[in-house]
């Protein structure tokens, strides 16, 4: 069981019947929050989450224990596939500033970068259970007193690559390419409860759900920001109940209770 | 949560280029003896000459008879190398597929390449996403969780170089919270051209083999491979089974300053913090597996907060003999920390005596018995500022 307050949801993304993969209109002040400098080298996934971590949040002015955790399915592959078709035309041009920005956690680097962020920090794959994982180490990092702070970053920009092995196993979910940001801060705001049990029934359909609606989307972008927006709208003593489902009856569901609606209270602690 | 919970390690099991399983590993670390092989060009200008560590062909045909037959059928390197790993922890643990511990257990492992195989083939045309088996990182751990019979939370961290011990200490966060008592945890790493290429371009590859913290080092050896350890908690614990060690604590931290150089102050932000979550000062350390990648900029760093901060303890490094596993290396410091307890040996750094940069305490010749060794330290580290750092307590 943890405790928490929620400071901010943020979510970037495609609109549902989009054609899969670069968001069509990126955010109009993206170039503002973020700048140009690398932009030749780094991928739509860096830049996304660049731009959230740097837009819906105060910009601290040093650098802070804060905690980072990005969960994504696909991450920086647009990047590792460029560095190497880039190889293959530059040879030995080959500019050396591709490789920091290839690597399968070039995003968590520049926000940690970006932010001034020397907390924990993982860039984390749980398939189809990613967004329940990934808030469980996020808020982990604020009940052990890790740090007061702690972002996730949710989701996917699809490349082609990534598209071709979504389908491999689609599970009848769309793939829409979006971000969700969120920052969480000790606090007793609310309380989360996790259960990872395997789940009674093989048969469940996977994918996310909030209570019994499901989500269509495969990417878990959508149904955190979804799932995190209703928690704000919570009464106290009300719940709300994310399931994410995986094949083979793996299941995480994360429950999530208002307990005050004092978010200025920053002295919660996880048991 | 119980923060007091006791997490043991009751299994190894490695794969590298000394071969497949603890005993070949051990016996090259001890006797310092590498397998480097040249790197094939694999890019117009790419330079010849270029040293690397494979895993060797008859250890990957142990291997892939051990893994299960959907990945035999459609052998991927990460799975093949993970899953084997796996197998070799959880018989050295006394447990079976599908155990009773093992069937809710957290499986977590670290990658930095994954299934680099499968994608760099689709990017280059040389086969289709079916034929691939696909390449996402999570199959790396659902393979593995599939290979020892786990249902319970599965997870793939991806922390470039120190992602081993960033699993690490994310499934031993879930077994003192209560979520299982029984954790396969490790990193692998398969041979990446898209890595090959990469460091290719920054120049830290070349013909001189890695030698960590000499005078003359210049290179970092990449290599390949897997390590996969078994945690269980106290209560978990079978009569009969013997840990190798006591998992103090596996601190995590982010230097948030360049992409790829180390920053002195973040790594040594870091092994305090290693040290306070597991209640010890750097007086305590007998032994530490440095990162040791035999870069100027790594070595410079880290053999200045060992001379400074901790000139008790014997250093060894052992990528100057299994070459630097990427995202698996702290796997395979993990499991070298863990045979280290059991043999009361520091295995030597590859490196000759006279070579060894002013001031540091590193064990080079032939293995240093520790009878009385206590506690030991291994370190990870990764571009993007990554820092883990594991440290195991001696309980037998």
């Amino acid at each position: 069981m943890f405790e928490f307050s929620l400071r901010q949801v943020a979510l970037c993304g495609q609109q549902p019947g989009e054609e899969p993969g670069e968001l069509a209109a990126p955010p109009s002040d993206l170039t503002a929050v973020i700048g140009t400098v690398g932009d030749q080298f780094r991928d739509s996934f860096t830049r996304l989450c660049l731009y959230l971590a740097r837009t819906h949040d105060e910009a601290p002015q040093t650098r802070t224990d804060d905690t980072v955790v990005i969960g994504t399915e696909y991450g920086n592959t647009e990047a590792l596939a460029r560095l190497q078709r880039r190889a293959e035309t530059d040879g030995r041009m080959l500019s050396a500033k591709h490789f920091p920005n290839a690597t399968s956690s070039s995003a968590s680097a520049f926000v940690n970068i970006g932010i001034g962020a020397t907390g924990r920090n993982l860039t984390l794959n749980g398939g189809l259970l990613t967004p329940v994982l990934a808030i469980w180490q996020a808020l982990l990092a604020l009940a052990v007193d890790r740090s007061s702070i702690s972002k996730v970053l949710i989701g996917d920009v699809y490349s082609p690559e990534a598209l071709l092995d979504a389908g491999l196993a689609s599970h009848g979910l769309r793939c829409r390419s979006g971000l969700t940001h969120a920052t969480f801060a000790r606090g007793t705001e609310f309380r989360a409860e996790f259960d990872f049990t395997p789940d009674d029934d093989e048969t469940a359909a996977p994918g996310g759900r909030i209570g019994s609606v499901p989500s269509e989307d495969r990417n878990g972008a959508f149904v955190t920001a979804e799932f995190l927006t209703s928690i704000r709208t919570l009464e106290v003593g009300e719940q709300a109940v994310l399931t994410c489902r995986g094949p083979l009856a793996r299941r995480g569901v994360l429950t999530v209770t208002r307990q005050t609606i004092d978010t200025a209270d920053h002295g919660g602690r996880g048991e | 949560m119980n923060r007091a919970a006791r997490i043991f390690v009751t299994g190894l099991g490695v794969i590298s280029p000394a071969g497949a399983g603890t005993a070949p590993f051990w016996d090259d670390l001890c006797a310092a003896r590498n397998r480097f092989t040249d790197l094939t060009p694999l890019y117009p200008g790419m330079k010849e000459g270029m040293l690397g560590g494979r895993v060797p062909k008859d250890a990957w045909d142990i291997a892939l008879e051990q893994v299960r037959e959907q990945t035999r059928a459609r052998p991927r390197a990460a799975s093949v190398f993970a899953e084997y790993a796996a197998l070799e922890a959880l018989r050295d643990a006394g447990l079976e597929r599908g155990d009773d511990l093992v069937r809710d257990a957290v499986v977590c492992i670290g990658t930095s390449d994954g299934q680099a195989d499968a994608l760099e083939d689709l990017v280059a045309g040389r086969r289709d996403i079916a034929e691939t088996g696909g390449f996402s990182s999570y199959s790396v751990t659902t393979d593995v969780a599939a290979a020892v019979g786990a249902r319970g939370p599965a997870f793939t961290t991806q922390s470039t170089c120190a992602s081993a011990n960033v699993a690490v200490s994310s499934a031993m966060e879930m077994l003192r919270s209560g979520v299982a008592d029984t954790a396969v945890v490790g990193g692998c790493d398969p041979y990446s051209e898209k890595n090959i290429i990469g460091f290719s371009s920054l120049q830290t590859i070349g013909a001189q083999r890695c030698r960590p913290f000499s005078t003359d080092r210049r290179y970092v050896t990449p290599s390949e491979g897997a390590g996969v350890l078994v945690l269980q908690t106290e209560d978990a614990l079978r009569p009969g089974q013997r840990p190798y060690a006591e998992l103090l604590a596996t601190a995590i931290s982010n230097d948030a300053g360049h992409p790829t150089a180390p920053d002195r102050g973040g790594v040594e932000a870091c092994h305090r913090r290693a040290l306070a979550e597991a209640g010890i000062t750097a007086d305590d350390v007998d032994a530490i597996f440095a990162h040791g990648t035999g870069s100027r900029a790594n070595d410079t760093v880290e053999g200045g907060i060992f001379t400074e901060l901790y000139p008790r303890a014997a250093v060894t490094a052992i990528k100057g003999t299994v070459g630097h596993l990427m995202g698996a290396a702290g796997a395979a410091g993990a499991v070298a920390s863990c045979l280290t307890m059991r043999h009361r040996l520091v295995p030597p750094t590859a490196v000759d005596p006279e070579e060894v940069e002013g001031g540091l305490n590193l064990v080079t010749g032939a293995p240093l018995a520790l009878p009385r060794l206590r506690y030991v330290q291994s370190n990870a580290f990764g571009f993007g500022g990554n820092n883990a750092i594991s440290i195991f307590r001696n309980v037998a």
